[in-house]
């Protein structure tokens, strides 16, 4: 079918025959790729726009990308992205004819860019699909970006989702234009860089070249692309119109914190009809620390989290009335109301600006692209609270994994800021507990089970049951404790309070357990952890992205299983210990009286590792299945 | 805050190829439409005084009353249909928030769609909600179900957020939605139109304590509807208007439902289904393309033999009807059907190319327009070649059945040759196979006459069921634990599949293999590219067959792809398939076997404890349906595509050095009305022998019988769970 699409091609025409020969040595390196990228082109210019008014520099992003095909009948889509601040144009595509180009009338496709997290966004797509008729056949894209101001020109990256054999970014910054263009993740990438000067255009001309570069995979557990992909991110600092006044853009922290307070002076805040809110929700409360509780929890409970994504409204709060009346907003309007109603309170709160975990930044870059959130910082008796409003079901005081460790901008008058670090929380506030009473009941087990969810994992549990509707949630809950698994029936479940974020959840059940037993004349096998923990951590042999672990987890279990009378202990596994800095594992069986006592502790910090660390990783993690298989042996005595 | 979308969203976006043109976002008409709105009920009492049931308080939230008023009007050139929806609903807890704070509708502002939307807080203020001109455009495919409205899907959907709406508030809007069809279907001389058919099911995910539904007519205005599966009957009511006819009806305290599975749901919820038509002139004569009362003042509610004869003779006479795809490619189809059949073939043979190349041309899952398609070319083949027929309409099983079967749409066609059942063709179909959507169906038959022009009788029909036996599936499982690596196993299946089993699972078939012919220019290629081929000099004829290696070694990666896709439900611990070959395709005689051979490798069915390995055995059949505590109580009958019956042998060879422990494990033996499951677990030669037998004894049991199937199903997962031991 997919040859009709394409009419019988004359291979003369457009494919040498040398090509061919270089696409089947590039399809055998690249079996899952369509097309490689034989030479990419980015060349960023900037246009000094002197406006009395409003003079600002405008930023242009040319790309010319050259594609051969590895594959008969496939497609390389081509073209980028654009919101409210910039454009794509001059969107075309060539293909090959003989050693010349000739252009292809193609439709320009401009589509929404997926975001399906976000209610509301300008980001959309231009796109032309470059027809890769038959193997070796080579194609060409084109198209020029513009952005209205450079600050919207925040990075870019080496890599693409095909092979590329050379790219070059050539960055001409002209002498009244300062930018300063900032290199990361380059170690263990062969990236050639040269500077040079163009008297003649006074240019100062930087040319990063990268060769032979696989394409981007994404896999389980990758990290951010910015953690680990070589890029560049540009820092545009000041500018000299032609009258010689020099204009500030982001050269420092304080630049980009006063761009953020314009932005928020511009809010028109009338906040009247929150004070009645306020005072209600402090009325009965007689410490401070029940006072901002109060307010905080109020507003995680009330007010739905919307994103808004639109212009201007990427980077600018709503005002907290109109949170408050609408009962919905952004991270950056939930900040504001959260915020406002702390000082109505008699707080000293303020306006934060920080990049969660997927941003790799700190406030020594001077750009848009090192935050992506907002939140309210909380200064009261020497300490600062960093409170979330997107977050839901958090106690004051505990902070998001998402959060934690980060830099944190906090607004410190006119012309002031403070910057701070979110806590890092140790592995025990994530601690998720298990403990278990065992007796053997016919071919059953029968489980008495105390289990214990903290941090992450109490938020997670509170979140996710709060999105049951009552009359389903014993079922639901039900389905969870046992994993929807058929062979574990739970009944006599606690009363639990879903609304506490501040106690551990703390449930205790009952749970009968079929096909855990296997009974073979005097012998009977049992099976007491069956949790199958970080299976799915034994990654597979051809992964190339690094592994990320963005939690730090704590895993704790001690199971006691009874000994029947009539039988006795003919095989215990053996203890497993793994002691590494970032993981540590503590697994045992033991005979303690008349039970066997079962413990496992796993603890896994936050961490990232590199494809060097994979053999260690799998080592360790086929380890742990390996003690997850286990069972005892009984005998008939 | 914002993400820098547009670094990232290149990557994100171009994956998808599907999207084409920017559209506008927003509603750019402003919304005239205020709370005025809902003045048009201002007097039905039900939107003010309800009495929400004991049973319903504790639902999230209660739709506390719901009117969907269809107002149809005609002119020749025109059906008008105004869709006036208004609901009320009460929010009873947070987690109903996330389904009512945004909503949905399908409105077009500049042809004069309004909306209006309320929220009754429950403190008794009354906000209007504004900001509709607000609303955002979003894709039909992220528009939750509650929302959807049916028999109007080229019109956009849009998203509001609803400001300040909280626990123990009620929400109330009301749309007027306008569907003007300005060319309805005509083909020469029909003087009768369609308005599309509308189902307008009970149940919600939410309970309902009072809904009705008004269908307002205007002049000439006919309508056929049924009210099914306990829904309530449609009444005429008074209407002001003399020159208009009025039905209504009302529903209360409709309990939510949730999602079952084996379960049509037009065979069972309750549901008012009606389409009205416009017939300008008396008497009504288009019977044949339409099911249609005799008078506006009679609701039509059945079909009836005469609708029958009428409805086939019209596609005797008429086979291809003018708009229709069929007529498109009409001439070309017919001379390459032509092609496919040689004149000195047997009739029997004559049935087979024939049907052999419909298949070939069109080998998806079979649709309406495709039905009337297969039957428009195969009374072409069967008049040329004098081959007697009759033709057989049925509903189709998964919608109604001859009692509820009422639109032309709920019908489906298959012929009847020598006493045999021919049904329209799909991928891997055979002559005379039956059809999930046809077995066990009761229809009509209409007996043609030997010059297949004109119909003689309509008569009652029923098409044979299927049986178990007919539908199989037996897979032969060879186990090799490898020596050098106990974790892993290979794990090579043979699986042979018979009966409607094949289609289910026919992954692969080429063009070819459906013609059921070696490559044949006269019926593959047209003469522009005969004569192109033929131009081509050896280099690039070279050249094109490695492409067409090349395209079918891409299909079947991407078939191996899919099945590994597929297998991993079945085995949750599949390390890869390696290799995967269809031996033979099944495709020309319904006693022909589709078979594959699978080799892959699992892992986690064996475990190492002390000394000794465990087998979980039992897994290597692959997954089986676990049935849940509150799936036991049914209330619904239980409606399954077709029996069948799963034959499994097992054989497993022992590693050397080991015995075996445990097989009395797998000796299972339930057999009852429903269903059977058997299992018997020897050894043998040095061998582990498995022999698995499970069985759908029919396609359809009512709730009684269903602790049956479960007593079945539960043993077949418990098969599952069982394991035997390798002892050192």
């Amino acid at each position: 079918m997919v040859m009709l699409l394409f009419p019988l091609v004359s291979m003369a025409q457009i494919v040498e025959d040398d090509w061919i020969e270089t696409s089947k040595k590039y399809q055998e390196k690249y079996p899952d790729n369509d097309a490689i990228i034989l030479k990419s082109t980015e060349r960023y210019t900037f246009e000094v726009v002197n406006s009395k008014a409003n003079p600002t520099v405008k930023a242009y992003k040319d790309v010319a990308t050259e594609y051969m095909a590895l594959k008969d009948f496939k497609f390389a889509p081509f073209g980028d992205g654009y919101d409210s601040f910039s454009d794509v144009k001059r969107l075309k595509g060539e293909e090959s004819y003989g050693k010349k180009y000739k252009q292809i009338a193609l439709q320009i496709n401009d589509t929404e860019a997926s975001a399906d997290e976000l209610f509301d966004h300008d980001a959309r797509v231009k796109y032309i699909i470059l027809p890769l008729k038959t193997r070796g056949m080579k194609c060409r894209g084109e198209y020029y970006k513009e952005y209205q101001d450079v600050r919207y020109l925040t990075s870019t990256y080496f890599a693409d989702k095909q092979p590329i054999v050379e790219k070059e970014i050539i960055v001409e910054v002209p002498q009244n234009v300062s930018i300063d263009i900032r290199e990361f993740n380059f170690d263990g990438y062969i990236i050639d860089k040269k500077i040079e000067t163009n008297e003649k255009k006074n240019l100062q001309i930087y040319t990063y070249t990268i060769k032979n570069y696989a394409p981007i995979k994404n896999e389980f557990l990758s990290p951010a692309i910015g953690k680990v992909y070589p890029h560049l991110v540009f820092e545009a600092k000041n500018f000299t119109t032609r009258g010689g006044e020099k204009i500030q853009l982001f050269e420092s922290t304080l630049d980009q914190y006063n761009w953020y307070k314009s932005l928020v002076s511009q809010i028109e805040n009338n906040n009247d009809g929150l004070q009645p809110l306020v005072d209600r929700l402090t009325k009965d409360k007689t410490t401070d620390e029940e006072k901002m509780k109060a307010i905080f929890y109020w507003v995680q409970d009330n007010i739905k989290y919307l994103a808004f994504e639109r212009g201007i409204a990427g980077f600018k709060p709503d005002a907290a009335s109109k949170v408050y009346e609408n009962k919905f907003g952004d991270c950056k309007g939930m900040a504001n109301l959260l915020t406002t109603m702390l000082k109505m309170a008699g707080y000293d709160a303020r306006l934060s600006w920080i990049g969660t975990h997927s941003i790799p930044y700190s406030y020594d870059l001077h750009s848009l692209v090192v935050d992506n959130h907002m939140i309210c910082a909380l200064k009261h008796n020497g300490k600062t609270y960093f409170l979330d409003g997107t977050e839901s079901y958090i106690a004051l005081g505990d902070y998001a994994q998402r959060i934690q460790g980060k830099q944190v901008l906090i607004e410190d008058g006119e012309g002031k800021y403070l910057l701070e670090t979110v806590p890092t929380l140790p592995n025990e506030r994530n601690l998720y507990s298990e403990t278990a009473e065992i007796n053997l009941a016919g071919d059953k087990l029968e489980c008495k089970v105390a289990e214990i969810y903290k941090g992450e994992s109490q938020t997670s549990f509170l979140q996710g049951v709060n999105t049951v509707a009552q009359n389903q949630r014993e079922k639901v809950l039900k389905a969870f404790l046992s994993g929807s698994d058929k062979n574990i029936e739970i009944t006599n479940l606690s009363t639990l309070n879903f609304e506490d974020r501040e106690k551990p959840i703390d449930i205790k059940y009952d749970a009968a357990v079929a096909n855990k037993t296997t009974s073979l004349g005097d012998e009977l096998y049992v099976s007491i952890d069956f949790s199958n923990d970080f299976e799915n951590y034994i990654m597979k042999e051809d992964r190339i992205s690094a592994i990320e672990i963005s939690d730090n987890l704590r895993r704790k279990f001690k199971k006691t299983f009874i000994i029947p009378n009539n039988y006795e202990v003919k095989y215990l596994p053996k203890k497993m210990t793994i002691n590494e800095p970032n993981i540590k594992m503590n697994i045992a069986y033991e005979t303690t009286g008349n039970s066997i006592v079962f413990t496992k502790d796993i603890e896994i910090k936050k961490q990232l590792v590199p494809p060097s660390g994979f053999e260690n990783w799998n080592a360790t993690f086929k380890k742990l299945k390996a003690m997850n298989n286990e069972q005892i042996i009984l005998n008939k005595k | 805050m914002r993400t820098l979308l547009t670094a990232c969203c290149l990557l994100i976006a171009l994956q998808s190829v599907a999207q084409t043109r920017a559209e506008q976002r927003r509603l750019d008409s402003k919304n005239e439409a205020s709370l005025e709105l809902f003045d048009n009920d201002k007097d039905d009492a039900d939107f003010y005084n309800y009495s929400i049931p004991e049973n319903f308080l504790n639902a999230p939230a209660v739709i506390l009353c719901q009117k969907n008023t269809y107002t149809h009007d005609a002119t020749p050139y025109t059906l008008k249909l105004i869709k006036e929806f208004h609901t009320k609903i009460l929010v009873n807890e947070k987690t109903a928030l996330e389904d009512f704070a945004t909503i949905y509708f399908d409105i077009d502002m500049k042809q004069g769609d309004k909306i209006a939307i309320k929220l009754l807080k429950k403190n008794g203020t009354i906000n209007e909600i504004t900001a509709v001109k607000d609303a955002l455009k979003v894709d039909k495919g992220k528009v939750p179900s509650v929302y959807r409205t049916y028999g109007n899907e080229n019109q956009d959907y849009y998203k509001l957020a609803i400001p300040n709406l909280e626990v123990g508030d009620t929400l109330e809007y009301i749309f007027f939605i306008h569907v003007n069809v300005s060319t309805p279907t005509r083909d020469g001389g029909v003087n009768t139109f369609a308005f599309y058919p509308t189902y307008r099911y009970l149940n919600s995910t939410y309970p309902v304590v009072k809904q009705k539904l008004l269908i307002d007519l205007g002049p000439k205005l006919y309508l056929s509807a049924k009210s099914m599966h306990g829904a309530p009957e449609l009444k005429k009511i008074n209407s002001d208007d003399r020159k208009r006819v009025v039905y209504y009806t009302e529903d209360v305290n409709r309990a939510a439902v949730e999602d079952q599975r084996w379960l049509y749901t037009a065979r069972e919820m309750p549901c008012i289904k009606f389409q009205p038509f416009y017939a300008p002139r008396k008497p009504v004569t288009d019977r044949s393309i339409f099911f249609i009362s005799d008078d506006a003042e009679t609701i039509k509610s059945s079909i009836s033999k005469d609708d029958i004869k009428a409805k086939v003779t019209n596609k005797l006479q008429k086979p291809f009807v003018k708009s229709s795809p069929a007529v498109i490619a009409k001439a070309a189809i017919l001379k390459k059907l032509d092609a496919s059949i040689s004149k000195g073939d047997s009739k029997e043979k004559i049935l087979e190319s024939y049907h052999n190349y419909l298949r070939s041309e069109f080998r998806e899952y079979a649709t309406p327009a495709y039905d009337e398609y297969f039957l428009a070319m195969s009374m072409y083949v069967l008049n040329k070649y004098d081959i007697p027929f009759d033709i057989v309409v049925v509903p189709n099983r998964i919608t109604a059945d001859k009692e509820t079967a009422l639109f032309t749409d709920d019908l489906m066609y298959c012929l009847r040759v020598n006493e045999k059942f021919i049904f329209p063709t799909q991928r891997n179909s055979q002559l005379y196979a039956s059809d999930i959507s046809y077995v066990g169906q009761d229809g009509w038959i209409a007996k043609v006459d030997d010059k297949g022009k004109r119909i003689l009788a309509v008569d009652d029909i029923t098409i044979p069921n299927s049986l178990s036996s007919e539908n199989q599936i037996i897979d032969k499982l060879y186990i090799e634990i490898q020596e050098d690596n106990f974790e892993k196993i290979n794990l090579i299946d043979t699986c042979y599949y018979s009966g409607l089993a094949k289609r289910t699972y026919t992954r692969y078939n080429s063009r070819q293999d459906e013609l059921g012919t070696e490559e044949d220019d006269t019926i593959l290629f047209d003469e522009d590219e005969k004569k192109e081929r033929a131009r081509r000099n050896t280099a690039r004829r070279e050249e094109q067959q490695r492409k067409e290696t090349e395209a079918e070694k891409q299909t079947y990666d991407k078939v191996k792809k899919e099945l590994a896709e597929s297998l991993k439900e079945d085995y949750s611990n599949l390390i890869e398939v390696d290799t995967f070959a269809i031996l033979n395709t099944g495709s020309f005689a319904p006693n022909t076997a589709l078979v594959e051979k699978i080799d892959l490798e699992i892992g986690d069915l064996i475990k190492k404890v002390g000394p000794n390995y465990i087998v979980e055995l039992g897994k290597a059949i692959g997954s089986q349906v676990e049935v849940k505590k509150d799936e036991q109580n049914r209330k619904n009958g239980v409606w399954i595509n077709y029996p069948s019956e799963y034959n499994k042998i097992i054989r497993m060879k022992i590693p050397a050095g080991y015995t075996v422990d445990g097989l009395q494990n797998f000796n299972f033996n339930i057999d009852n009305a429903a269903g059977k499951f058997t299992s018997t677990a020897i050894q043998k030669n040095g061998y582990v022998e498995v022999d698995f037998q499970k069985v759908y004894k029919k396609n359809y049991l009512t709730a009684a019988e269903w602790p049956n199937l479960v007593s079945m199903l539960d043993a077949a997962y418990d098969f599952t769970q069982k394991q035997l031991v390798l002892k050192k």
